[in-house]
């Protein structure tokens, strides 16, 4: 018997259609569905893995590696087969290295088009204008009281948003509020 | 200088009110005072009033850096209370609850004394059964409680937001005879008060340092001189730590933060005062029909008298929360004090190790309710060189000993009480 | 609102971060008497003027640092990481 598939933190909220202002350029919203693994330690070391430094991401085609806190990381890969990807790391890991699998406590949010700076704008407190956050850059903060750690992917831009999976509907309510004067658009899961 | 009442009033009527005199006097300060009360705010000046009125000891000079009113009796949100858990604030708190109801009578001021209600608002069965034992230790030390179910307190105040999806109101605990009176009238009321008695109310006159000769303190340098007395009582909550220390002690006690707010004047909303079970707010409706109302500290030291924004926006959500329509008022005036926070959140009335130095402070945010029993018993503190019985606990030594009185049981951080 | 300066994440909003009080208390050895137990617990300086205080970059990188802030003015001098060596300002 196959596992039953996950249900995504976001609720119906996230159900594919168009929202908000029409006309214009909409801003693209979608889930990533992924596999989450922080990496901690204060020598911390995975065989393979380059870890980034403090704000930063090391962002390829199909992971990502974000730096979260002093000697701690996330890394995040497309959804595959249910604990793999943590196994497999502790297994490349060093001796001095704690490896969490959290794919199930944090949801990932992905927000791209010319207007997703504005709608992040509104409830961050972060300054995200490129002079001072580009691609590659990463920050913890939080909007509407709510945690969420904001990974600059391109310059269109495109920001893919770690939240806590328990407020992943919370969060879309504000995201949805925001976005609604410039219209968005929601995508079908990656 | 003459009573006031009715009759007088009608009769400056007559005469184009050129018969008043100013209700107190500005002297200038002698060489020496049987008792110096450091600071003219509402505690101080009670503090005066009762150390002559009580036990008779009128060669008292209260000392005021600025104007009398001018600080935290000024800055509040003018609620009185008694509605305590613990014994030792019962007594305490109940004696200044009973003051206040007599108190226009025994000053013949008007201080507006308004003894609407409070309701503490619970949201869920373990905040009801926690104000039932509120309430109940409450009645067994002869303070009046009653719990009340939804309904009763839609009856008392309709606009609150009933249904709320995540604190829906399910009753509250209501004290009757709590209330609200008029800050700065206690303050008029009290110095008249005090000044008719033959206290010395002395305005512009910083101390800047407390003179010992060796474990006794012999007096106290000002800005306008020095002034000797066998006793010296410091009222100047807020600052305390700094009074404190110009005679070597230190004190339990950081200082914090806190706003207020008052919205613009509205018609009558609101007849009773409510405070929030969900968060820290308080609210009641002025006279003058503005909303009055506070929430929690700013939450780190500071001796600013401005708040800031954050806490703003908490303060405001919460009464959004509580009553749907504060979100179509306007803010009018915002504004804030700095209030001396203790480890227990329960406030100091007692001696210290320097002889003949008292202390009256740590007041948290719940000053003004106290200021006629803190008087009351700080008078007697002084003038006896023991604590009387409703402030035995209101102690230094509470701390080394571990006998705090840590109401909210939040720890020794002060910020958090 | 404060502005703090956070060694690991720049400069970023007081809303992120909680307030932990007075940093330059030390807390005594173990078999320290129960007066020095009380100075560390209770007493404080508070001073009206330049306060050593931690903070918690609680919605951020989660690391406790150490403020210089003024009491009055609210202006922060230093912020530093919490194994960093700051001298107790003299107000």
């Amino acid at each position: 018997m196959s596992a039953p598939e996950r249900l995504s933190p976001f609720g119906p909220g996230l159900t594919p259609g168009r929202d908000g202002a029409a006309g214009g350029t909409p801003v693209i919203l979608s889930e990533r569905r992924v596999d989450i693994v922080q990496v901690m330690g204060a020598e911390a070391a995975v065989a393979g893995l380059a870890l980034p430094k403090p704000g930063r991401a090391e962002i390829s085609s199909d992971a990502m590696i974000v730096w979260i806190q002093p000697s701690a990381w996330l890394v995040i890969r497309p959804r595959g087969v249910e604990g793999a990807l943590a196994k497999s790391l502790a297994g490349a890991a060093g001796t001095k290295t704690a490896v969490v699998d959290q794919s199930h406590g944090r949801a990932v949010l992905r927000l791209s088009g010319a207007h997703a700076r504005d709608v992040l704008a509104k409830g961050c407190r972060i300054d995200l204008h490129p002079r001072a956050f580009s691609a590659g850059s990463a920050a913890t903060t939080t909007i509407d009281h709510i945690t969420v750690t904001i990974v600059q992917v391109d310059a269109t831009p495109t920001y893919d948003l770690v939240l806590p999976a328990n407020f992943a509907e919370a969060f879309l309510d504000w995201l949805g509020m925001s976005a609604t004067e410039f219209g968005y658009e929601i995508r079908p899961t990656a | 200088m003459s009573n006031y009442s009715a009759f007088r009033l009608f009769v400056e009527g007559l005469r184009n009110q050129t018969g008043w005199t100013r209700a107190w006097r500005d002297p200038e300060p002698k060489p020496s005072y049987d008792v110096i009360i450091i600071g003219g705010g509402g505690h101080g000046l009670a503090s005066a009033y009762y150390l002559a009125r009580v036990h008779g000891i009128t060669n008292v000079a209260v000392l005021e850096r600025g104007q009398i009113g001018l600080g935290n009796v000024g800055r509040n949100t003018t609620i009185v209370r008694s509605n305590y858990l613990f014994p030792e604030n019962h007594l305490f708190y109940e004696k200044s609850l009973q003051l206040w109801e007599g108190l226009e009578q025994d000053l013949n001021f008007n201080v507006m004394m308004s003894q609407r209600g409070v309701i503490n608002l619970y949201h869920s069965d373990s905040q009801r059964d926690a104000y039932a034992r509120r309430g109940n230790a409450m009645r067994l030390s002869g303070i009046d409680a009653e719990l009340i179910d939804r309904d009763q307190v839609r009856a008392l105040a309709p606009i609150l937001d009933f249904d709320n999806a995540r604190f829906p109101i399910q009753g509250g605990l209501l004290q009757k005879r709590g209330g609200t009176a008029r800050h700065d009238a206690v303050a008029w009321g009290l110095a008249r008060g005090a000044d008719r008695l033959g206290v010395d109310i002395i305005q512009n006159c910083e101390v800047t340092g407390i003179r010992r000769d060796g474990d006794r303190v012999v007096g106290v340098e000002t800005t306008r001189g020095y002034i000797a007395a066998p006793k010296v009582g410091i009222a100047v909550a807020g600052h305390s730590s700094q009074v404190a220390a110009m005679a070597g002690v230190r004190l339990p006690i950081e200082t914090h933060l806190l706003q207020a707010f008052v919205s613009e004047a509205v018609k009558p909303v609101l007849d009773c005062v409510v405070t929030f079970g969900a968060g820290h707010f308080y609210v009641s409706q002025s006279d003058k029909g503005g909303l009055v109302f506070g929430g929690g500290l700013d939450g780190y030291n500071s001796f600013a008298q401005r708040g800031t924004l954050p806490e703003a926006e908490h303060v405001l959500a919460e009464g959004v929360a509580m009553i749907p329509l504060f979100s179509r008022l306007r803010v009018l005036r915002q504004w804030a004090g700095v209030m001396d926070m203790t480890f227990d959140g329960t406030p100091l009335i007692c001696k210290t190790p320097v002889k003949g130095l008292y202390v009256n402070g740590g007041w948290c945010y719940g000053g003004f309710k106290a200021i006629p029993g803190s008087g009351w018993c700080f008078a007697h503190t002084v003038a006896k060189d023991e604590p009387h019985q409703f402030n035995a606990a209101m102690t230094i030594e509470r701390f080394r000993d571990g006998a705090v009185v840590d109401e909210k049981g939040a720890g020794p951080f002060p910020w958090l009480h | 609102m404060l502005r703090i300066d956070c060694p690991w994440c720049g400069v970023r909003d007081e809303a992120e971060f909680k307030y932990g009080g007075d940093a330059t208390v030390k807390r005594p050895a173990a078999d320290g008497d129960a007066e020095s137990f009380y100075r560390y617990t209770y007493e404080r300086a508070n001073p009206k003027g330049w306060h050593l205080e931690w903070w918690h970059h609680a919605a951020g990188c989660r690391q406790w640092l150490k403020v210089v802030r003024h009491t009055v003015t609210h202006e922060i001098r230093t912020v530093a990481k919490a194994g960093d060596d700051v001298p107790a300002p003299s107000s």
